[in-house]
């Protein structure tokens, strides 16, 4: 009832005695139980095929990304589901992180760019200016890698997947997550129809050969900037830049088609990403 | 001869007027001949009904039978429709030869399909000497002088339904491909269920008009968020068949392929809703049987109905499920305007496949199903999200009274006791042991309101007060409006 009417006193005492008799709450049943702090990602590759440890880590960069910051900044005993669909989290984004909260039954859900925030306050691990790089010029200079990872080698992943398939224009749902390819190229690419054409613009123009061409590069800087170090910009502990690279690093080696010769090719790269992977692995358990 | 002089007396009766009044006197003779022609004409009527009825056992034979007029209309569909007539008619040889009785009941026969299927606006029957050169003496041809109605008809309408309003349009082609087949598409913007669009196409597959098919193409999206805080979409195709057995109910048999969505969920929805959301693809095969025998469909004083409705899911897609629910309803009057309405449903939803979605649980709560509470806001609930249950019952039993001494107005009063539980099903707990559960904790309200007949739908106004609930429920103290099709 709107604020500006109440019910005059008498009604209101008459209708606090009902209801007469209260029955406890009717039970809902939930599906998994819920004990520790649950990731929910877009579903793994081999997704229930198989309990192997390969079978927690997500098909998606973007998950793959928070599940590798998760478990480089050191946390463990993460619990892992697939089954929620995109439409269930958060803004439509996945990955969410479910988290217990203390008194309160249902958790709390945290949307991905506040999984820093929770990471901190369970770690205890105090506001870093320099964000675990060595000096500001390296942090800077993450800044970079991070938009080359983001641009360029993004591009090249998302033109790697496969198209989607036939009858997916029936579904109501989302069929392709994630930026459009016309955003996460730098410069944008042109259309199908230029200013001379008497069509309207329309379709995009993505040149392959230039694609992968910047593509290569990339890989090639990437690797010599690794070298031999332990972790990314000479970095003693791992840092957000290491979790991009190895979500980048491992969804491309997983990919099915030409776009992993270049990564495979740098064998530094490949040593790196499967160190990286085994720690990983080990913090995340099935949520079952 | 004193009697005659001129001029002579007026022999006009006292109650005709009189000459003076010339334009009286024109209406007068004209309601005079008025009255000769139709009491000519009554005679006339009678005549040949006494005609007919003293020669009913003249021996007569149907030659042919002839539809004049119905350009649309294919042959083949009308003698499709035709010859059962004939043939029963041909094949009555234990009534003896056929004569002009057997034969004017054949001709009404045809003429009451033919006025079924829709098709005509007129239908003129007359019985003719046979024009067959080969005729024999006896041999008469039934002619129906028909006249098509209008194949094209669109409108465009605002209603209210089920607690919510909507504005559509439709349109309707009339016996499309020429067998009394009717086309219907139809598009409409509500305020609960958002968009909605649906085409039709129905077909009858008996002569007699019983049986009819029907496939549909229906596509809809629901505004969820005042119970579940999100939206549903679906889009599907349902292919039925279903048949008028008059008293002994109508029998329905359908599948339906359906692709169900919920998305659009509210910052605030529950981790419950999440885990519902996404999409998913139900294939079912449906048996309803509804026998309904009220006197009224909105505010019935005798009579009963009643509904079962049962349902497989599983051939094909994700949902997999059995689905049972029946309703029924029955009134009866107790003394002059005072009714007794008494009404009880119930649900049931087994799973195959482990969960069962959102989309097939059931709801229950609101001014069309247990009063006093709000509406889907029983059953299973996280936070402020209805997850629907599997497993319901719901009776409601309604004393209705004409507002004294003004029982020819709409509007009656009633005092009602609504009762129900909606539950999900316990895997832990056996089947009995969760059907006695169900039965055991009720919540119950009482109120009194009145009812306004609003054609066609019912507009309820109640005062009531839940006396017993559980603590999940959204109790509705005090008034609440509903404005829908069945009440229970």
């Amino acid at each position: 009832m709107a604020s500006a009417l109440t019910l005059p006193a008498p009604l209101q005492k008459f209708f606090s005695q009902f209801p007469l008799h209260v029955h406890p709450p009717i039970p809902v049943q939930p599906k998994i139980p819920f004990t520790k702090p649950t990731i929910w990602i877009a579903p793994p590759r081999n997704a229930g095929l198989d309990q192997s440890p390969d079978g927690l880590l997500s098909s998606e960069v973007e998950c793959l990304k928070w599940q590798a910051y998760l478990a480089l900044r050191g946390l463990t005993d993460v619990a892992v589901r697939w089954d929620i669909a995109p439409e269930g989290s958060i803004d439509g984004r996945l990955p969410n992180l479910h988290v217990p909260a203390s008194g309160d039954a249902d958790g709390q859900l945290l949307a991905a760019h506040t999984i820093p925030g929770w990471v901190d306050v369970r770690l205890g691990s105090g506001n870093d200016a320099l964000e675990g790089y060595k000096d500001e010029a390296l942090r800077d200079e993450s800044h970079a890698w991070v938009s080359l990872l983001e641009g360029i080698v993004h591009a090249a992943l998302t033109l790697s997947q496969p198209p989607p398939p036939l009858l997916s224009f029936l579904s109501l749902g989302q069929v392709t997550p994630g930026r459009p390819i016309e955003a996460v190229l730098s410069p944008p690419p042109p259309t199908f129809t230029g200013l001379s054409s008497i069509l309207p613009p329309y379709g995009t123009n993505v040149s392959l050969a230039s694609v992968q061409a910047r593509y290569a590069d990339a890989i090639g800087a990437l690797s010599e900037r690794l070298g031999t170090d332990k972790w990314f910009l000479g970095s003693e502990n791992p840092t957000a830049l290491d979790a991009l690279a190895f979500a980048y690093l491992h969804c491309i080696l997983h990919s099915k088609d030409s776009t992993r010769i270049e990564v495979t090719r740098r064998v530094n790269l490949v040593t790196w990403e499967r160190r990286v992977r085994t720690q990983v692995q080990a913090a995340f358990c099935f949520a079952s | 001869m004193d009697g005659l002089k001129p001029p002579l007396q007026r022999s006009a009766r006292p109650d005709e007027p009189s000459e003076d009044d010339l334009e009286k006197l024109r209406k007068w003779q004209e309601a005079r001949i008025e009255r000769k022609l139709r009491g000519e004409y009554e005679s006339a009527v009678f005549h040949l009904a006494d005609l007919v009825n003293q020669n009913l056992s003249t021996p007569l034979q149907i030659a042919s039978v002839r539809v004049e007029g119905a350009s649309n209309t294919r042959r083949s569909f009308l003698s499709w429709l035709i010859n059962p007539w004939l043939s029963r008619h041909t094949s009555r040889d234990a009534d003896g030869p056929s004569n002009l009785q057997s034969v004017l009941h054949t001709a009404r026969g045809i003429s009451h399909v033919l006025q079924e299927t829709d098709i005509f606006q007129s239908i003129d029957a007359k019985i003719e000497r046979a024009r067959d050169i080969l005729a024999k003496e006896g041999d008469v041809d039934i002619v129906f002088n028909t006249r098509e109605k209008g194949r094209f008809y669109l409108k465009t309408a605002t209603e209210l339904g089920n607690s919510e309003g909507s504005a559509s349009a439709t349109a309707r082609v009339r016996n499309v491909f020429g067998g009394a087949e009717t086309f219907e598409a139809n598009l409409s913007f509500g305020t609960k269920t958002r968009r909605s669009f649906h085409a039709l196409l129905s077909a009858p597959l008996s002569p007699s008009l019983r049986t009819k098919g029907e496939i549909s193409v229906f596509g809809l999206e629901r505004d969820l968020t005042s119970y579940a805080s999100s939206s549903e979409g679906s889009r599907g195709l349902k292919v039925a068949v279903r048949s008028d057995w008059g008293s002994r109910g109508v029998h329905e048999l359908s599948y339906e392929a359906v692709l169900r969505h919920i998305g659009g969920l509210t910052p605030t929805a529950s981790i419950s809703i999440r885990e519902s959301a996404g999409q998913n693809v139900k294939s079912s095969l449906s048996h309803t049987w509804i026998r309904d025998t009220r006197d009224d469909k909105i505010a019935a004083t005798r009579g009963h109905y009643t509904k079962l409705y049962q349902e497989i899911a599983g051939l094909g897609g994700d949902a997999s499920f059995y689905k049972a629910e029946a309703e029924s309803q029955a009134s009866r009057p107790l003394l002059p305007g005072v009714t007794l309405s008494f009404a009880a449903r119930a649900g049931f939803l087994k799973n195959f496949a482990g969960h069962s979605y959102f989309s097939d649980r059931f709801q229950l709560g609101g001014p069309l199903s247990v009063r006093s509470f709000r509406a889907n806001s029983m059953g299973p609930r996280d936070a402020s999200d209805s997850l629907g249950g599997e497993l319901y019952w719901s009776t409601g039993l309604s004393l209705i009274s004409d507002i004294p001494r003004k029982s020819h107005w709409p509007i009656k009063s009633h005092i009602f006791v609504n009762a129900g539980r909606l539950d999900s099903m316990n895997k832990a707990k056996d089947t009995t042991e969760n059907f006695v559960d169900c039965l055991s904790r009720p919540s119950v309200s009482v109120g009194l309101g009145l009812i306004y007949r609003f054609d066609p739908v019912r507009v309820e106004v109640n005062f009531g007060v839940p006396l017993i609930a559980s603590k999940s429920d959204g109790a509705r103290r005090g008034f609440q409006v509903g404005i829908g099709l069945d009440f229970l």
